[in-house]
């Protein structure tokens, strides 16, 4: 499966902002991107697959999944840690 | 590159922060290729991908969860920041959006604010606003 590297980005915010998660599967930043790619285990997730085949979770995208259907709520299974 | 009407698909948020003195905010991600076509080994720009004056009208409904026209925009700019462009509008409802475009993405900031906070703090948040950018400098497009 093909996926494209997002571009990192910055902003600056003032004391007294916190991350907070945007979904269940999301650590808020708390985690790699490794442990996040585990917390997506056998999770249901709503998918969104663009036409250059990348693959956009709800928190990111991961590179190393496996999409059994391209709807939504569709089953995502990481390999193996 | 032919622009197709946009149809809100879901959000993409990509990160979320919150205050309780200032508000709020998130970070969207949206691919390009959800809503024109692009041709392979281009990176184009935000005003090739999405007009100035239509941006509000497209991406507005995915932001504010309402539809967004033109009399809701009391301000609205294009700057430029690491050689990429960007939009920048400011909504009545206190609302603040900038975007840019790189490598088939919408990179977009949306800050928000109840109306208390917004009166002690829109300078602040508009310096956030303005501080949003795709680190491109750093990046080296490969088509």
């Amino acid at each position: 499966m093909g996926w494209t590297e997002i571009t990192p980005y910055s902003f600056d915010v003032y004391e007294g902002w916190t991350e907070v998660p945007v979904s269940i599967a999301d650590p808020a930043g708390l985690l790699t991107p490794f442990h996040h790619l585990a917390a997506l285990r056998q999770c249901t997730l709503d998918l969104y697959v663009s036409s250059d085949n990348s693959c956009h979770a709800m928190a990111g995208v991961t590179n190393h999944a496996s999409i059994l259907d391209t709807k939504k709520g569709v089953v995502v299974h990481a390999p193996p840690l | 590159m032919e622009c197709r009407p946009y149809i809100p698909g879901g959000s993409e948020i990509d990160v979320r922060f919150n205050s309780d003195d200032m508000g709020g905010l998130k970070v969207v991600l949206a691919p390009a290729l959800r809503f024109v076509d692009i041709k392979q080994g281009t990176n184009p720009g935000i005003e090739e991908l999405v007009p100035f004056e239509r941006f509000m009208s497209g991406f507005g409904p995915e932001l504010t969860q309402n539809p967004v026209d033109d009399t809701e925009i009391v301000d609205r700019f294009k700057d430029t920041r690491d050689g990429l462009t960007y939009y920048n509008f400011e909504l009545k409802n206190h609302t603040l959006v900038a975007a840019t475009a790189y490598r088939k993405r919408i990179f977009i900031i949306c800050l928000t604010a109840p109306s208390r906070q917004w009166r002690n703090n829109s300078d602040k948040l508009r310096a956030v606003m303005k501080s949003f950018k795709v680190n491109a400098l750093d990046d080296v497009f490969v088509p």
